[in-house]
């Protein structure tokens, strides 16, 4: 009895370090918050997005653009710069604004540079290769009247094992007829961080 | 035979198996450690290949990464060097929180049982080595995160001490913001360089007493400016916006790898050994050298900013007192353990088996970012906007910076062909020729622009008189601007005094039968307007690297 108790005691406690050991997958919602390690995440990254766009939306400058012009605004994205404490990948951010603005159907977008590049390109080759009836002749482009800048920063204050991380995502639309700042979003985040003082 | 029995039935040989196997570990560490002594020798290829194919355990997860990274990265693959390095970082950040299982064990078997979370310095470096392959990627932006981090890590450096003050990370950091514009940031860092090179009593090299005194000037800090006039008895003209600057960061030789002190001492009162192993460095090591390279065909050297064997040792020592109680308290718990195994134990077998397993079982912890250089050096020099070159050591020559298109001749007609030149001009300052010192790698210096093209010239001496002589000119610079040449002066080739290299010398070659086909092997250093370049040169690898698209 005693020899069985060790033999299902052992087999309990192997199984559960192999348990521990093995890995695990589990399938989440893409809009659910899970917060690992404390940095910038998807969260994050979807949550200014949204904020940043309903403002635009929402300031004088569209509709002044459109009472002037009488046609929706275009705009490129320029470039939104990472200056926090972590590597941040940008272009997700950049692409959710970017996705919902053109969505919305209010704002047109013109391809980045290095996109132009490319289908600039793909024009050359056409050039050479496609039939005149399909062919994309180049001086057609359309250029945008407004580009979007911006960039992220942090302050980071720690003191032990807990840390409060402040991001601070700034952007502004500015007009490429006269340099003016017609819009300035600013979004600001702030996370306390708790390491754990112990481990296993 | 009844004790083996006996023996094998308590399963004590467990432990020895165990032990034994720790022991392999500590084996693996000193090949490591052998390993790293070879870089010296300019065969970082070489290990990579073999530490890639290394196994390693678990808790050595984050030195193993540092290696690799430190490896790919000197060996040209940054992309691949910050994966690794990031994962090392990321490991090392993990590992800050004290674990009770690896304690335990550091208190009753020994330190290697704790995984590896490196010293104040490796991590300063692990920034520093994160900034430089950014900046080679081109990526000014990820150099600038990793500059922020580098500083957030500073905050939580030793209060004293040497242990992380690595002057040549700040530097480096400071040089970031410059690069992206920001003169004020940049001014904080080279006062954070200068801080700690004062707290090392290190003296201050000109190129960051430069630095200090552009930024100040540029900020308008007239009474900080003033002061550092007064102290470096010098004050610098501001940057001339149509020449270039070229930094170069050497990473010398290989910093020396942790040893182990063992004591075993038999106690008769006791019938049996008390052991303690502890790991300390070697009191001598070479001293750091500046390095010398030519640029243009002049000699110029490096300055050192850190030396990484000083840093080790501090390092070392900040961590001392931890590593002095916890054997202590090792030699306690394995003395108990002894004594315990000895009042049970009738014929002495298991006393004997166990005193060898503590004898085995004790060791040092010898484990270290071994790869790291001896020396951190640093040299910025200012030179005329145009197309440069790289010529990379070899067996005959150093590293060099020249303006001539480096070319392959195609070999037509052996006996008529010459090396072809274009015209070469040399310059540098006088205090850098001054000071000029052998170089610590050992490497000879390439020959100059003249001598080339003297034996060029010797060359079609004998193969042709009918060759007419041309002179083409590619670029013409000066390192500073004392020295500036005039690019259209022409200086006979068969001067006498041509090997005596002046600021205004050219050289002149007949290109008359150069080969039909030539070969640049080296991409052109493209030095812009107003930029700087930053050029990384690693003596474990003997090979200088520029960003990808400068």
């Amino acid at each position: 009895m005693n020899k069985l108790f060790k033999l299902v005691l052992g087999s309990i406690l192997v199984s559960t370090l192999l348990t521990g050991c093995s890995t695990s997958v589990e399938r989440i919602d893409a809009g659910q918050t899970v917060d690992l390690s404390g940095a910038w995440n998807d969260t994050d990254s979807q949550m200014v997005a949204q904020e940043m766009i309903s403002d635009v939306l929402a300031r004088p400058w569209y509709n002044n653009f459109t009472a002037q012009t009488g046609k929706s605004p275009a705009v490129i994205i320029g470039a939104v710069r990472n200056l926090s404490h972590e590597h941040i990948n940008t272009k997700t951010f950049v692409n959710e604004m970017e996705r919902e603005l053109i969505n919305s159907g209010r704002v047109e977008f013109v391809a980045s540079s290095d996109e132009r590049n490319e289908i600039r390109e793909e024009r050359i080759d056409q050039d050479l290769n496609a039939t005149e009836s399909t062919r994309n002749a180049a001086g057609q482009e359309q250029g945008a009247d407004f580009i979007l800048k911006g960039q992220i920063n942090t302050i980071i204050d720690t003191a032990d094992s807990d840390q409060v991380r402040y991001y601070q995502v700034d952007l502004s639309l500015i007009s490429l007829a006269d340099n003016r700042k017609v819009w300035v979003g600013q979004k600001k985040l702030k996370k306390l961080v708790s390491n754990g003082k112990l481990r296993y | 035979m009844k004790a083996v029995l006996t023996f094998l039935r308590s399963r004590r040989y467990l432990a020895v198996i165990g032990f034994s196997l720790l022991q392999g570990c500590s084996l693996q560490q000193h090949q490591l450690n052998d390993l790293a002594q070879t870089l010296d020798n300019g065969n970082a290829s070489q290990v990579l290949t073999e530490v890639a194919q290394r196994e390693y355990p678990e808790r050595d997860l984050a030195q193993y990464k540092l290696t690799l990274g430190l490896l790919r990265a000197v060996n040209g693959d940054f992309a691949g060097g910050i994966n690794e390095l990031q994962a090392a970082k990321t490991e090392i950040n993990q590992l800050q929180a004290l674990s009770i299982s690896e304690n335990i064990g550091a208190v009753t078997v020994n330190e290697t049982l704790r995984s590896y979370t490196s010293t104040a310095s490796e991590r300063m470096l692990l920034q520093q080595l994160l900034i430089l392959s950014y900046l080679m990627e081109d990526d000014l932006d990820g150099a600038r995160v990793e500059v922020l981090q580098m500083q957030e890590l500073a905050k939580s450096l030793p209060d004293s001490g040497l242990s992380g003050l690595v002057s040549s990370s700040y530097y480096l950091g400071g040089l970031v913001y410059e690069l992206g514009d920001e003169t004020d940031n940049a001014m904080i860092s080279y006062r954070q360089a200068y801080q700690v090179m004062q707290t090392s009593k290190m003296s201050i090299p000109r190129v960051l007493q430069d630095s200090l005194l552009l930024a100040s000037r540029q900020l308008g800090l007239r009474s900080e400016h003033d002061k550092y006039v007064q102290e470096f008895g010098h004050d610098v003209k501001a940057l001339d916006k149509s020449k270039s600057q070229l930094v170069l960061v050497y990473w010398g030789g290989v910093v020396s790898a942790k040893q182990q002190r063992y004591l075993s001492i038999y106690e008769p009162s006791l019938g049996y050994n008390i052991s303690l192993a502890l790991p300390y460095y070697a009191k001598s090591y070479v001293k750091p050298t500046p390095w010398r390279f030519t640029v243009l065909g002049k000699t110029a050297e490096t300055e050192i900013f850190d030396d990484v064997n000083l840093l080790a040792r501090a390092d070392l020592d900040a961590e001392s007192a931890a590593i002095y109680a916890a054997a202590l308290a090792r030699v306690i718990i394995k003395q108990t353990a002894l004594h315990e195994v000895q009042k049970k134990d009738e014929d002495g077998l298991a006393t004997l088996l166990m005193n060898i397993t503590t004898m085995i079982s004790e060791m040092a912890d010898v484990r270290s970012w071994n790869m790291l250089p001896a020396s951190i050096q640093v040299q910025r020099l200012t030179l005329d906007a145009g197309t440069y070159y790289l010529q990379q050591p070899s067996l005959t020559q150093g590293l060099s910076v020249t303006d001539i298109a480096p070319i392959i001749p195609v070999f037509t007609a052996p006996e008529s062909v010459a090396p072809a030149l274009v015209n070469a001009t040399v310059s540098i300052t006088d205090a850098m020729t001054d000071h000029a010192t052998e170089s610590d790698n050992g490497l000879s210096l390439p020959q100059s622009n003249v001598a080339i093209a003297d034996a060029a010239l010797a060359h079609e001496q004998l193969a042709s008189d009918d060759n007419n002589l041309l002179v083409q000119s590619v670029s013409t610079s000066g390192v500073t601007e004392q020295s500036d040449i005039d690019s259209n002066k022409l200086v006979s080739a068969n001067n006498a005094e041509a090997d005596t290299i002046g600021s205004d010398t050219v050289a002149m070659t007949n290109i008359g039968n150069v080969p039909a086909a030539v070969t640049v092997d080296t991409k052109p250093l493209l030095l812009k307007p107003g930029k700087t370049v930053l050029l990384f040169y690693s003596s474990a690898a003997k090979k200088a690297y520029t960003p990808t698209s400068p």
